[in-house]
Parts: C-alpha cells; sequence; structure tokens
C-alpha cells in the first residue's frame, strides 16, 4: 500500500474538480471522477510509488489529462481551399513527419558518424567531440528525437513526460552547438545554394529546429487542454550545462592563460593559480604548437575570449610554469581525438616554427631516432678518453624535417669531429667562427634545402646538433660527432667517464630502441653497472635512452697511480717543436668564505630539496650563507646571510623541506639576489640546485652586466637536479663565472663531493695542461693522444675568452678544428658551398678516429706475421750460417 | 496543408472513439484501467486517459454498455465494462456503415480513374 501526503491528496482534489467541471452533458460526473480517481490510484499501485508525492501526482494527471470539454468550439472550419492530394506516407501523424526524421534524426546521426570516421571538422577546423562524453552528448539529439518521433507516429505517448524532458535536454544541446557552428552556418548555405551540397554544417541547426517542431507536436498531440509538456527550460538548462561542465576545462585554460600574459601582469599571479590548479594540460599544449586557422578563425569560443591571443612561445612560457616540465618532453597533441579515417595524416603533421632556429622546439611527428652507436677508446693512464656517437635519423612524415637535439657532453669534454654521410659518403666538417658556420647552414638548409649539419655549444658541456633535412616518407640521414673527453679522477687510480646524453629534442625515440654502447680501454680495466664486459679490457651493451644519462652508466676507469704526467706533440703548434704536457696532482682548496643556495622552487627541483634538504643546510651552516628561493615574482630569502646565528642545522633543513615546489619558476631574480649577496665576499660561491630550465621567463642580461662589471670572483655553480635544457646557462655560454657542476653520480653522492672540494683537509684531483718545447724526461711521463693537444686547447680558448680576446680564439679554434663557445662546426655537401661560405673542410687525415675492432685485429694479426718472419729470417740465416 | 489535416485527424478521432471503445470490448469485458490503457496506446487515436471516462459514462448512460465492480487485493475494487447487447448490435451497425464508406470510397476513386 502506498502512503499519500497530504500535499498529494490535495492536488488530487484539485485535478478532481477541474476534471469534474469539463464532464460534460450525458455524462454523469461523481462516476467520471471516481473512476479517475481509481486511475489514478491503479498507476500509483503500477509505479510502485511507496510515499506519493505532490510532484507524483501532478506527473500522473498531467498525463491522464482532463475530459474534453464539450462547451468548446468545434474544430475550426477552414476556408475552401484546393483539394489535397494525400501523400503516400500518412501513415504517421501528418505532414513534415518525413522531414522531421530526416533532418532531426538522420543528418545529426550521418554528421556524426562522419566526424567520428573522418575527423573531418577536427582536422580543419576545430574539434567539436574531442572526448568520449562530447560525442554521448551529442548523439543524444537524433537518439531522443527519434524516440520522440516514433511515438508521435505510433500514438504510444506512455512516457509523455520523459520524452519532454528528453527533448528539453536535446534542445539545450542543440543550442550549444548550433552557436558553435554559427560562423560556417552561412558557408553551408551558401554551399547549398550554389552547389547543390553542403548540410553538414547546418546538421546542428537543422538538428535543433527539428527537435523544437517535435516538441511542439508532442505538447499538442493526443493531450487535453490545460496539460503542458513538461521539461522544456529546465531541460534546456541541463543540456547547456551538461556541454558546459565538459568544456569548462577548456574555457577555464584558455581565459587563463590570457590572464596570465595580460601586459599589465596585475592578474598574472591569479591566472596561474587558476592554471596550476585545474588547467587542462592538453589544451596549454595545443597552443604550445599554435591554434590552427580554424580553430582560430571559426571557433566561437575564441571569438569569445576577449584580449590577446597567446603565442606558441607564450604558451610554452605558461606551461612550464604550470607544469614545471618542458613542452617538448612529452609528444606533441594530436590534432584530433583517437579517430582513424580520411584526414588521419594530418594528425602526424606539425609545423615546424624553430627550423633553422637556435632552439630544439616542439616534437615533431614522424622524425624518429633510427639508430645509434656510441663507440669510445680510454687512454687510462693518460687520465683521456675519445668518444663518437653515430646516429640515424628517420623522418616518416610526407615532409623535409630538421632533426634537433641537445646534447650533454661528458663533463669538460670538447667536440673535435663530426661527419655527415652525404649519397653513402663521409664529408667531414669545416670549423669556422660560431656565426660563419651558422650563417652558412642556414644558407644551405634552409634556403637551398640541401644537406648540412651543424654543431654549436649551448652552455657549459652542452652541444645543440641540427641537420636538414632528413628525407621525406621514410628517409634516413646518418652523422657522427667525436668528443675528446678527460677522465675525472675520483683518486689517482680511479677515474670515471659519463657517456653523452640528449638533453633536449625534437625527434622521437621508440622505447625499443638502444645506443648500442662499445667501449675500449688501451691498458687497465673498464667497469660499468649496465654494459658487460667482454674481457676486463672493454665494455659492451645496449641501452635504453633514460639509461644512458643515468649514474648506472657511469664507466669506471681503473689507472696506474703512478702515470701522473702525459705529453703528446703538438702538430698543428706555429712553432716547429711544441709540446702539450698533462700533470695530475691533487690539490687542497679552500672552502668559499661565502656560499648562497639559489634554490629552484619548481616540480623538477622538489624531491632533492625534501631529500637532500640536510645535506644541502651543511653547506650553509656558517653565519655569513645564505638560501634564497625563487618566486613567482619576488624570491625569497629563507636564510639571509649574517642574519641567523644561532640557527640550528635542524632549523635550516626544515626550512628547506617546508618549500612548497608547483610548476615552473623563473630562478633569474633570484639568482641575482643571491649573486648580490654573494659577491659582497672576496671568495664566494652561489651554488644554484635547480630542475631544467628549458625556457627563458626572464632576460639574463642583468646577470651577465654584474659578472662582466664587478670584478667580483664569485662564480655560479649550476646544480641540476635532473637532465633537461637550461637556458640561463645557453645565454651564459663561455661566462668564465659560470659553471656546470658534473654530475657524475647519485644527487647525495655528488652533494657529498661537492662537500669534499671544499674541504681544505679533502683534496681534490687538478688536471693541468701546458706547452713546452721540450718533452718531459721523467721516466713515468706516458706519451698520449693528440685528445690531449684538444683539451689543452679547449682551456687555452677559456683563457683568451676571460682575457677578452675572441679575436684571437676564433683561428685558433678552427686550425684545431673544436666545437666551443666562439666556434662551430658545420657539414656542407658540395665544395661550392664551402667556397661561397668561405669555409675550408677538415682533411679527413686530420680527424681523430677510433680504430674498428677489425682494425684491431688486423693489427694484432700484422704484428704476430711480422715475429714469425723475423723469427723466420733468423732461423734461416742461422742454418745457412 | 498541415493545418487541414490536423483538423481532418481530430474530427476522425472524435468520431471513432465511441467504434473503437465498443471494439475493444467486443470479444471481453475488460476493466477501467486496462480498456484505458488500451485505447490510448492504439496507434493514431491520439487520446488521453482523461477523455476516455467520460465516454464511458455515457455509453453507459445510453445502455451500450454494463458495468460491474470486482474486489481487487491489489487496490479499489475494478469496475469491469462489458457490451450489452444494444451495444453489440449498434457496433455492428456501424462496422457496416464504415465498410460501406470505405466501398463506396473505393468504387468512387475507380470510377475516377476509368473516366
Amino acid at each position: 500500500m502506498s502512503e499519500w501526503t497530504e500535499s498529494a491528496r490535495a492536488e488530487l482534489e484539485q485535478y478532481l474538480k477541474r476534471a469534474r467541471a469539463r464532464a460534460g452533458t450525458g455524462a454523469d460526473s461523481a462516476e467520471i471522477v471516481e473512476d479517475l480517481r481509481n486511475h489514478v490510484h491503479e498507476e500509483v499501485a503500477a509505479a510502485g510509488i511507496k510515499i506519493v508525492t505532490e510532484e507524483d501526482v501532478r506527473r500522473i494527471t498531467a498525463r491522464l489529462g482532463l475530459p474534453e470539454n464539450p462547451t468548446e468550439e468545434p474544430p475550426r472550419r477552414l476556408a475552401p481551399q484546393p483539394p489535397v492530394q494525400p501523400k503516400e506516407d500518412r501513415s504517421g501523424k501528418g505532414v513534415g513527419l518525413g522531414f522531421l526524421l530526416f533532418f532531426g534524426v538522420i543528418l545529426p546521426a550521418v554528421t556524426l558518424g562522419l566526424e567520428l570516421v573522418t575527423a573531418m571538422c577536427a582536422a580543419t577546423l576545430f574539434d567539436p567531440i574531442p572526448t568520449l562524453f562530447h560525442t554521448a552528448l551529442v548523439a543524444l539529439v537524433p537518439v531522443v528525437n527519434l524516440l520522440v518521433w516514433r511515438a508521435l507516429r505510433t500514438g504510444q505517448l506512455a512516457s509523455r513526460d520523459w520524452y519532454g524532458w528528453a527533448n528539453g535536454i536535446a534542445v539545450g544541446i542543440g543550442i550549444f552547438y548550433s552557436l558553435l557552428f554559427l560562423p560556417i552556418t552561412p558557408i553551408g548555405l551558401i554551399a547549398i545554394i550554389y552547389l547543390g551540397f553542403g548540410l553538414l554544417p547546418l546538421a546542428p541547426l537543422f538538428g535543433l529546429v527539428s527537435t523544437l517542431f517535435l516538441r511542439a507536436r508532442l505538447r499538442s498531440a493526443g493531450v487535453g487542454e490545460g496539460t503542458s509538456l513538461p521539461g522544456l527550460w529546465r531541460g534546456i538548462a541541463i543540456g547547456v550545462l551538461a556541454v558546459a561542465a565538459l568544456n569548462t576545462p577548456v574555457w577555464v585554460t584558455r581565459i587563463n592563460m590570457q590572464r596570465v600574459i595580460a601586459e599589465d601582469g596585475v592578474e598574472e599571479p591569479a591566472g596561474l593559480g587558476w592554471l596550476r590548479m585545474m588547467g587542462d594540460e592538453e589544451t596549454m599544449l595545443r597552443a604550445c604548437y599554435g591554434w590552427t586557422r580554424g580553430e582560430v578563425e571559426f571557433n566561437p569560443t575564441e571569438w569569445l575570449l576577449s584580449g590577446r591571443r597567446v603565442s606558441p612561445d607564450e604558451a610554452r612560457l605558461i606551461y612550464y610554469r604550470v607544469t614545471g616540465h618542458a613542452f617538448n618532453t612529452v609528444p606533441a597533441p594530436k590534432l584530433r581525438t583517437a579517430r582513424g579515417g580520411t584526414f588521419a595524416g594530418l594528425n602526424e603533421w606539425t609545423w615546424d616554427e624553430d627550423l633553422g632556429g637556435e632552439k630544439v622546439g616542439g616534437r615533431i611527428k614522424g622524425l624518429t631516432l633510427h639508430s645509434s652507436r656510441l663507440d669510445a677508446l680510454v687512454e687510462n693512464d693518460a687520465a683521456l678518453a675519445y668518444c663518437e656517437w653515430i646516429m640515424e635519423f628517420k623522418n616518416d612524415s610526407p615532409t623535409e624535417r630538421e632533426a634537433r637535439a641537445q646534447i650533454l657532453l661528458p663533463p669538460g669534454a670538447v667536440v673535435s669531429r663530426l661527419t655527415l654521410w652525404v649519397n653513402g659518403e663521409e664529408r667531414e666538417a669545416a670549423f669556422a667562427g660560431r656565426s660563419q658556420v651558422r650563417q652558412a647552414y642556414q644558407q644551405v638548409a634552409v634556403q637551398q634545402r640541401r644537406d648540412p649539419v651543424l654543431v654549436n655549444t649551448c652552455g657549459p658541456d652542452r652541444i645543440l646538433m641540427q641537420c636538414f633535412p632528413v628525407p621525406r616518407s621514410g628517409g634516413i640521414m646518418k652523422l657522427r660527432i667525436g668528443m675528446s673527453v678527460p677522465v675525472t679522477l675520483d683518486d689517482a687510480g680511479q677515474g670515471i667517464v659519463r657517456l653523452p646524453a640528449f638533453i633536449e629534442r625534437n625527434f622521437s625515440i621508440r622505447e625499443t630502441l638502444k645506443h648500442s654502447v662499445w667501449v675500449k680501454s688501451k691498458s687497465g680495466k673498464l667497469v660499468c653497472d649496465l654494459l658487460s664486459a667482454a674481457n676486463g679490457a672493454s665494455l659492451q651493451g645496449q641501452l635504453r635512452d633514460r639509461e644512458l644519462a643515468s649514474a648506472n652508466s657511469l664507466i669506471r676507469v681503473s689507472r696506474n697511480t703512478a702515470a701522473l704526467t702525459a705529453w703528446t706533440k703538438d702538430s698543428r703548434a706555429a712553432e716547429p717543436l711544441a709540446f702539450v704536457v698533462q700533470t695530475l696532482q691533487r690539490q687542497n682548496q679552500s672552502r668559499p668564505e661565502r656560499v648562497i643556495l639559489a634554490l629552484d622552487r619548481s616540480t623538477a627541483a622538489a624531491d632533492v630539496l625534501s631529500r637532500n634538504a640536510m645535506a644541502l643546510a651543511s653547506l650553509v651552516t656558517n653565519s655569513a650563507c645564505g638560501i634564497v628561493v625563487a618566486g613567482d615574482r619576488e624570491p625569497e630569502w629563507l636564510l639571509k646571510p649574517d642574519d641567523h646565528e644561532g640557527v640550528s642545522l635542524e632549523q635550516i633543513t626544515k626550512r628547506i623541506r617546508s618549500i612548497r615546489c608547483n610548476g615552473g619558476f623563473d630562478n633569474v631574480p633570484a639568482l641575482l639576489s643571491a649573486w648580490d649577496a654573494a659577491a659582497k665576499a672576496s671568495n664566494a660561491v652561489v651554488l644554484w640546485v635547480h630542475g631544467p630550465q628549458p625556457v627563458e621567463l626572464s632576460s639574463t642580461e642583468p646577470l651577465f652586466q654584474r659578472i662582466e662589471r664587478n670584478g667580483s670572483d664569485t662564480d655560479i655553480l649550476s646544480f641540476q637536479t635532473e637532465l633537461g635544457p637550461n637556458y640561463v646557462l645557453e645565454k651564459l655560454d663561455g661566462r668564465t663565472h659560470v659553471r656546470g657542476m658534473p654530475r657524475l653520480g647519485t644527487v647525495d653522492e655528488d652533494l657529498e663531493r661537492l662537500a669534499n672540494s671544499w674541504n681544505p683537509n679533502g683534496g681534490h684531483w687538478v688536471r693541468t695542461l701546458e706547452k713546452r718545447t721540450t718533452k718531459p724526461d721523467t721516466k713515468d711521463s706516458i706519451e698520449a693522444s693528440d685528445h690531449l693537444v684538444r683539451l689543452w686547447m679547449r682551456d687555452e680558448l677559456v683563457r683568451l675568452r676571460k682575457a677578452h680576446r675572441v679575436g684571437d680564439a676564433i683561428p685558433l679554434a678552427t686550425r684545431y678544428q673544436l666545437v666551443t663557445p666562439v666556434s662551430g662546426a658545420v657539414v656542407l655537401e658540395t665544395a661550392q658551398q664551402y667556397r661561397e661560405n668561405n669555409l675550408t673542410p677538415s682533411d679527413p687525415q686530420t680527424v681523430p678516429t677510433i680504430p674498428e675492432p677489425s682494425t684491431f685485429a688486423l693489427i694484432v694479426m700484422a704484428l704476430i706475421t711480422l715475429v714469425l718472419m723475423r723469427r723466420r729470417t733468423r732461423g734461416s740465416v742461422a742454418l745457412s750460417a | 496543408m498541415s493545418d487541414f489535416f490536423d483538423n481532418w485527424t481530430v474530427q476522425v478521432r472524435k468520431g471513432m472513439l465511441e467504434t473503437y471503445t465498443l471494439g475493444t470490448l467486443a470479444q471481453k469485458e475488460r476493466y477501467g484501467y486496462e480498456l484505458v490503457k488500451m485505447l490510448v496506446e492504439m496507434p493514431g487515436l491520439s487520446v488521453s486517459e482523461g477523455t476516455l471516462y467520460p465516454i464511458l459514462s455515457r455509453l453507459k448512460a445510453q445502455g451500450l454498455v454494463t458495468t460491474r465492480l470486482v474486489e481487487s487485493a491489489e487496490g479499489p475494487a475494478r469496475k469491469y465494462y462489458a457490451l450489452t447487447a444494444e451495444g453489440r448490435k449498434v457496433l455492428r451497425l456501424m462496422e457496416d456503415y464504415l465498410a460501406e464508406m470505405a466501398a463506396g470510397e473505393r468504387k468512387l476513386r475507380q470510377k475516377g480513374a476509368s473516366l
């Protein structure tokens, strides 16, 4: 039994009262009222309603309707009209149902299906159904229209109230999409008028009109007077709100991106706050690659957003500030949602705005690292190595592409060889002034679209490699970068070689691709956690890209502890007889008088600040030291120099741990504050602990000015927590007071290594390279390879730059064939191109090489043959004697 | 054109309501709720439940249908409707009349076509 509320009873009585009044003549009004009452009770029982509310009664009686009033006017008489020829399909509710079926059901359904399959609109204009939820909402319109149409056609209107609500929601969705497509509606109309087709862009509008017509028919069909169809306004509100809710993250993101770039900057913090809280990463990523023309010109959402449009460069800044990582660390966004079809090719297309430029830029779809091979030869006792990286790029896109990458060199290494394979032949690079090689590259690559490759430095131990064009549709481009590497000594008997690795790249590396690594020692043992030792003197293995840069891929080199002097003849020297002599010695260094920690607050540094807080704190316990933290606007002093007498190590550690890291931050203001504070002391260091700095948030010029003009000996030591680009180091490339701290292990190990280097009793192995006219006469001195000369010249160029003698440095770098902050390397395709650019390619006889394993075998076999031949000759001489 | 057709269907529906109501009871007696539901769901009739009870009341007053109450365990007593002999006679007359009308219309159309 059901329970009736008072208001439900009152509502029923009201209805019955109205019914009694309309019972008409010839009928028993009391009986009708009783029958209707029973009918309502039957409905309640059939619906299984336990507690009957006023709303329930209203719903039921609305469907029941009132008896038709007999006093009503009979159907109005029509003026005489010409006879109407009945149509074939008269089974429905009248003229128009066929049209409503076509425009309200078939056209929207076909349009949706076409968009799902071909993504025509998404690829050429904007994506109207970016998610499955959007698709479901749009599909609701033809589905609801079909149900209402069928009910009208068959007269089965038992669920009329539900249809009313569903129709209202469909109207709401229809209104939204009609407005979205409004800008292209005129195009559709013109196309229909002149070409006879173009219905698809009009589908939302026609769908909406049909939905409204169906509602009108639903309201009038078989319903007594005074009974309305529920759910129009509330249904519209639900429909519009549902679509709006789906789009809210995108709108919030785009509105707040504009707030961030507003020129007055007043709303920047609030905008960033919103983006960090609920910004849509996909939307920001799309903005980093630039909006399509259709998105800009035809999406009314864009029109409603006031203010300046966010450029790709601005979007890249915002992306970093919000997420804390560079936009090109993730794959480029798809133009449309995951749907296959005719326009699938467009999904694999990206415009390369950075072609020929000095930025790595966005990921290029279809461009991949096809193969990678690293060969190294270690001279253990001379503490030297030479490493060659041969890589092949493959381009599966339909356009010629430029491959670009920033590469982290082994600490202290210098690029001494660059080779490009042109039509299967090796072409060696020309070394010259930095601007000269870039100009040649841009002329040949970008203007003539021929085969060059360019390598320049982009910060301490960093180079930018770019090659163009990687041929389209599966074409491959192959190049080699050779580097002379100093072995970093941990102690006299052991050194470390770190392999080069990609910092930033515009191509993809498939999960299955592995770098093939082979390392050979001239004498002594090599050990690496990830490479297998063939016999103690060589290592080989396959490394994934993430392994290449990890602490596990470090190669530990055993060496003779007595080998502290090495020398080689400088065959390129202007003097007739010149030698470069290397001396390895242990030196005690004094701790800097003042250490200022400049800490990054970005997400990438969070882990280190939390886990290594105590190690960092222990570097600044001296009251002259300080800690400054990067902020969105102003840096924040966590520990002011000369102002923390009595603050314990634990308290400093706690303060470091309390730093809230979220997104990406501009570190330059913090560096300026740190430098100003540090420069007050005579022997100071700014230790900058930070994550990657992929974008230039503010100019480094004030920092450069301080370094150049102040005359202080303050050093900036960059300690990067994880591999990635660093625009501050790029901008300060070649400045002698800015150094990247070599990462030779985990953060713990490297911080300990740094602390030890500041320990007056800790000792520190220092390599001294000098030029002499005679070779050393000590019996332990060993002859080393030409790489010793190259490393000496690298140091010499630093000295010349420090003395503002760049004019002298460029010819020397060119002669010794090195890539340095003043010089670069470029490979061009033809001799004419070299002549036109006033460049001379390296003589293949003068470039460094690594003997192939087969060459080693041949040498050994030749030696054995020679020994045997000599023995045989002696034997035969003895016999003849 | 649409108005004309709408107007025509309203008149046809009104004229046919009694015929269909009687027709639904031709086979067996039915209780009110069931009868009304059947008529409401009938294709093309497009009638609301509230409209049918006055018709049933008028048909009863004219002696064409009769009613009886049967107690129900699920709710109020159910009112069963059944055709009277007079009701059956009227239904037959109605059906004959409609058949004659349809045949006449067919003849008229054939005649028009042969001219």
